[in-house]
């Protein structure tokens, strides 16, 4: 059983659920807001550049404003098309507006226990049995870091995240827990230790990577640092704003996608002026706020899917490439609710689209990981799948000599072209297809017993393209430095 | 309580492309042409045969002439008005909207009491009536269940009695598939109604009347169509067959057979009584390949089907009425959740006039109230969703972006304190902490459900009838019922 070839889903319909005077209203309150506003950073090589390039910044609040020219003429810079590498070229993914992507979501510091079905702290063994399981599911073309890895030592543990993923996965990598420079170098010398040069990293980037805005408007020094190290080796980066309605934006679904644009034009800003050229992407995880406990409420209902749908409106309008946010219910177990919250999610990144629908298998609202959830998850994907391509019309479809054979009164189930066609749609994996009978008679199962079957068959029978014995040394090597130099680090302070 | 609808502002999704959609019209001529119905009604034989078309009376076989199609289909075109007893649930159909009703017909409900499935009776019909009447997305009623302790020759108006003083809400009549319950219907229709006059003018019921698939009309449906179209009543020609078995093993071939059908039901309609209100329903669903039972809900074929009849429709400039939120699941579990959120949502930007129905399992073999109440749930986040947002100046809140500024937050803002309550909650969904959650037994929606369920069981009173008029409808109910006690005899 080798790596999955990931679906590329075909961005068929494109719906704007706003309409263009929306979009437009959405864009000029963005640039009013980042002239007005602006965002505050600790980051003073930024605050510099600005400066000199005409930006009008407050050194002593560390405050800079963006002139709305200057804006819209950083974002024209990003290019529409990039290439995201894997580490098997054939799963490197031709970004272009056409197709979307899937990816595990991440970073949930919990897993569920396959064996005890409750949550406990993951580790980093769980990281790799997680890309084995997401590399073994065609559904899912990009991995993020499912879990933390809780066991390792926190300065490096982005590193060892990524680390584990390697072996587990030919598919292409998004970094998205490597928030400052240090763990940037290392993960950038374990690409090009992969992809053979810098200069093949460049382009087969197997790994890319994004940064998030604090909101509303913050920018952290650390996360500026990486992203440029990033950029400067080719990385695709993906500009962040998560913000939560009521609490860190407007209580409102059109502040709260006004807010989440500005601050992506921000960061667009600041990536096209320290490289210019460079590949980005959009990223809104606007979301809910439960108004009973303060929590985050990423799929919860229609503001929080709306808002993700108008996202994908905005990134089509800068005609950038994007993450449609998908998935990430708040349930706590594989239950109707999750099946409702990430249905909802999946099909309207079908309808709406994006370049990369980010991300499945969690649950409690990012906070737990499920393999049983990631199994579930892409069988709503492989529904999607199927769904948005269509079918044939061709006359062999059409069938109506088959239809003149059978005639008034008459069945199907014998013809040649139903027994020619009939293994040709959907089959369900995990879907209960007993009878009443037999499936009371079975103790009521649902679908999650069928789907940790399927994670315990995968774990089990799946083979990823092998990583090379020397690459694999020299990556240990890599960690070992770094884990090495991370340590003196903590030392010393 | 006002019903609610989907009201997508956008150009209906549509899941053929043009192309397609021409194609799927041109070949449903051709096997209408070629291969024709066969029928058991001989008055649509002898009709046909003086219209021109080419009739078979020993095979009982109609080949139909594509422009004779074309012609008496566009007899049927229009839109128009679904009444109700209480006006303000009226349904103006305009290919706009889309309105749920309750699934239907089943003969097995199940029944939290037991925790188990069972036969279902008149009373649970009027029950389920009664909750539906409650629920604002539920915007008209199908017959639940079946009234199983009633004789079948009279059970469809048995049926329908029940739900005359549980629900205000339009009613669609979906079991009566002879003249004499046509009949019998229609007349407690027009005692409610108050004159035939004024049920012509806002029909209280509608129906539909199905093919046996493929390509075969009985007789008494064909009865019912012309009975009741005679009376204003909306009468839609329904096509389900089942992918591989009564249909070809193609999406494709199974909707040029659907299509077909639909189209013979309605020249056979509109040549009986032309200009009768009619509508346009695709039921086309799959089959377990394993069992060879009925799939509905499953899949993306499935899904395909509910949206592709409503495009067909459109073309035609008919309402329709499609598939929504049906489920293999046999419990409110997660499958449950998936089939029924991706039927909605699909409907949200592709909705169907009518939509049918909530609240079963086991691919619509079994009814459940609590299915119901989780079903209205979903719908309500679709409809919502398709609703939008406003944009204007006061839901941008730039000045409430630029008075917070960088690093600070909203929730003191006067802004926030005045929209935080704008928002959609749920109703069922947990929304506890893990500890808390896991300390209550970890419990699922369907048991929220559950409760809601008995709460508006406990509660809900639909506006009564006239007394009146509700003896008036025992005594027709009566009349019947003796009626095909005497005939049963008979026999």
């Amino acid at each position: 059983m080798a790596t999955a070839k990931p679906h590329a889903y075909p961005q068929r319909y494109k719906i704007d659920v706003i309409s263009d005077e929306q979009v437009k209203a959405v864009h000029q309150a963005s640039l009013d807001v980042l002239e007005r506003v602006g965002c505050t950073t600790s980051n003073d090589m930024l605050l510099k550049v600005l400066a000199d390039h005409g930006q009008r910044v407050d050194f002593e609040e560390k405050r800079f404003f963006l002139d709305p020219a200057y804006v819209e003429k950083m974002v024209a810079q990003i290019p529409r098309n990039f290439t995201m590498g894997a580490r098997n070229p054939e799963n490197a993914l031709k970004v272009t507006g056409e197709y979307s992507w899937v990816s595990t979501d991440g970073c949930p510091a919990q897993i569920i226990d396959l064996d005890t079905k409750d949550r406990r702290y993951s580790n980093k063994q769980d990281m790799s049995d997680v890309a084995k399981v997401a590399d073994a599911l065609p559904q899912v073309g990009i991995l993020w870091q499912s879990v933390s890895a809780n066991d390792e030592i926190v300065p490096v543990r982005p590193m060892h995240e990524t680390h584990a993923m390697f072996p587990s996965t030919s598919k292409h990598i998004m970094q998205m827990t490597a928030c400052d420079e240090f763990n940037a170098r290392g993960l950038i010398e374990m690409g090009t230790a992969i992809a053979g040069s810098a200069e093949s990293l460049r382009e087969n980037p197997i790994f890319s990577n994004f940064q998030c805005v604090i909101s509303p408007f913050h920018w952290d020094g650390d996360p500026v640092d990486a992203m440029k190290l990033f950029a400067e080796h080719g990385i695709p980066i993906g500009i962040c704003s998560m913000p939560m309605m009521a609490a860190t934006a407007p209580a409102s679904v059109a502040g709260l996608v006004t807010l989440a644009n500005a601050e992506i034009l921000s960061g667009f800003t600041i990536m096209q002026t320290l490289v210019p050229g460079s590949p980005n992407f959009y990223i809104s995880y606007a979301s809910d706020l439960d108004m009973n406990s303060g929590a985050m409420n990423p799929a919860w209902g229609p503001e929080g899917l709306f808002a993700e749908c108008a996202a994908s409106a905005m990134a089509r309008f800068y005609d950038v490439a994007s993450v449609k946010s998908t998935m990430g219910t708040g349930s706590l177990q594989s239950d109707w609710t999750a099946g409702v919250q990430n249905s909802f999610s999946a099909m309207s990144s079908l309808l709406v689209g994006g370049d990369f629908f980010t991300g499945i298998g969690s649950l409690h609202s990012d906070s737990i990981y499920s393999l049983m959830g990631l199994v579930l998850d892409s069988e709503i994907m492989e529904i999607m799948f199927e769904w948005a391509n269509g079918y044939a019309f061709d006359e062999e479809a059409l069938a109506v000599g088959t239809i003149e054979h059978v005639g008034p009164g008459g069945h199907f189930l014998g013809e040649d072209h139903t027994l020619t066609h009939m293994r040709d749609f959907f089959r369900s994996r995990v879907m209960n297809r007993q009878t009443w009978e037999d499936w009371d008679a079975a103790g009521r199962p649902d679908p999650r017993i069928a789907a940790e079957a399927e994670v315990r068959r995968i774990l089990s029978e799946h083979e990823p393209d092998p990583l090379p014995e020397d690459l694999e040394k020299e990556l240990d090597k890599i960690m070992e430095t770094y884990e090495a130099e991370a340590r003196e680090n903590e030392d010393d302070d | 309580m006002a019903v609610k609808g989907f009201a997508w502002a956008g150009e209906p999704l549509e899941p053929l492309s043009k192309e397609q959609e021409q194609l799927v019209h041109e070949r449903s001529l051709d096997v209408l042409q070629r291969i024709g119905v066969s029928t058991t009604n001989d008055r649509t034989l002898k009709i046909m045969a003086e219209q021109g078309q080419d009739v078979d009376f020993e095979e009982r076989r109609i080949r139909f002439d594509p422009a004779f199609v074309e012609q008496q289909i566009a007899l049927g075109r229009g839109y128009y008005t679904l009444g109700a007893r209480d006006p303000e649930n009226d349904l103006v159909l305009d290919g706009r909207h889309g309105y749920i009703s309750s699934e239907g017909c089943l003969a097995e409900i199940y029944d939290p009491a037991i925790g188990d499935r069972r036969y279902s009776s008149k009373e649970d019909l009027e029950a389920m009536t009664r909750l539906s009447d409650a629920l604002p997305q539920i915007a008209f009623l199908w017959q639940p269940v079946s009234a199983n302790d009633k004789i079948v020759p009279v059970r469809p108006m048995h049926e329908t009695h029940a739900q005359w003083s549980n629900t205000t809400k339009h009613i669609q009549q979906m079991t009566a598939v002879d003249p004499f319950n046509a009949r019998g219907i229609l007349e407690m229709a027009t005692v409610v109604a108050g004159s035939a006059e004024a049920l012509r003018e806002r029909p209280l019921i509608s129906n539909f009347q199905c093919a046996i698939s493929p390509l075969h009309w009985d007789d008494g449906p064909v009865d019912a169509i012309e009975l009741l179209g005679q009376a204003g009543i909306p009468v839609g020609l329904v096509s389900m067959p089942l992918l591989a078995a009564t249909s070809p093993a193609s999406v494709a071939g199974t909707l040029v057979l659907a299509n077909a059908e639909i189209l013979s039901g309605m020249v056979i309609q509109q040549t009986l009584v032309p200009g009768a209100p009619t509508f346009y329903t695709c039921y086309a669903t799959t089959m377990d390949m394993n069992s060879g039972a009925l799939n509905n809900g499953w899949g993306p074929e499935d899904l395909t089907f509910e949206i592709a009849g409503g495009q067909m429709a459109r073309r035609y400039g008919v309402p329709s009425s499609s598939g929504i939120l049906a489920t293999g699941a046999k419990q409110s579990d997660w499958q449950a959740g998936m089939q029924t959120a991706f039927s909605a949502f699909e409907k949200a930007v592709s909705p169907s006039d009518m939509l049918s129905g909530a609240g079963s399992y086991n691919g619509s073999a079994v009814f459940s109230a609590v299915q119901m109440i989780l079903d209205c749930e979903v719908s309500d986040i679709a409809m919502r969703w398709a609703e939008g947002y406003s944009f204007d100046a006061e839901q941008l809140a730039v000045e409430v972006i630029e008075h917070v500024g960088p690093g600070g937050h909203f929730l003191g803002e006067p802004h926030t304190l005045q929209h935080m309550r704008d928002f959609w909650r749920s109703k069922v969904m947990n929304r506890l902490t893990w500890e808390d959650w896991d300390a209550a037994g970890r419990p699922e929606p369907w048991k929220a459900a559950e409760a809601e369920v008995q709460r508006i069981l406990a509660e809900h009173e639909p506006e009564p009838l006239p007394e009146d008029v509700t003896k008036e409808l025992d005594r027709i109910m009566d009349a019947y019922e003796a009626e095909a006690m005497e005939n049963m005899e008979d026999d």
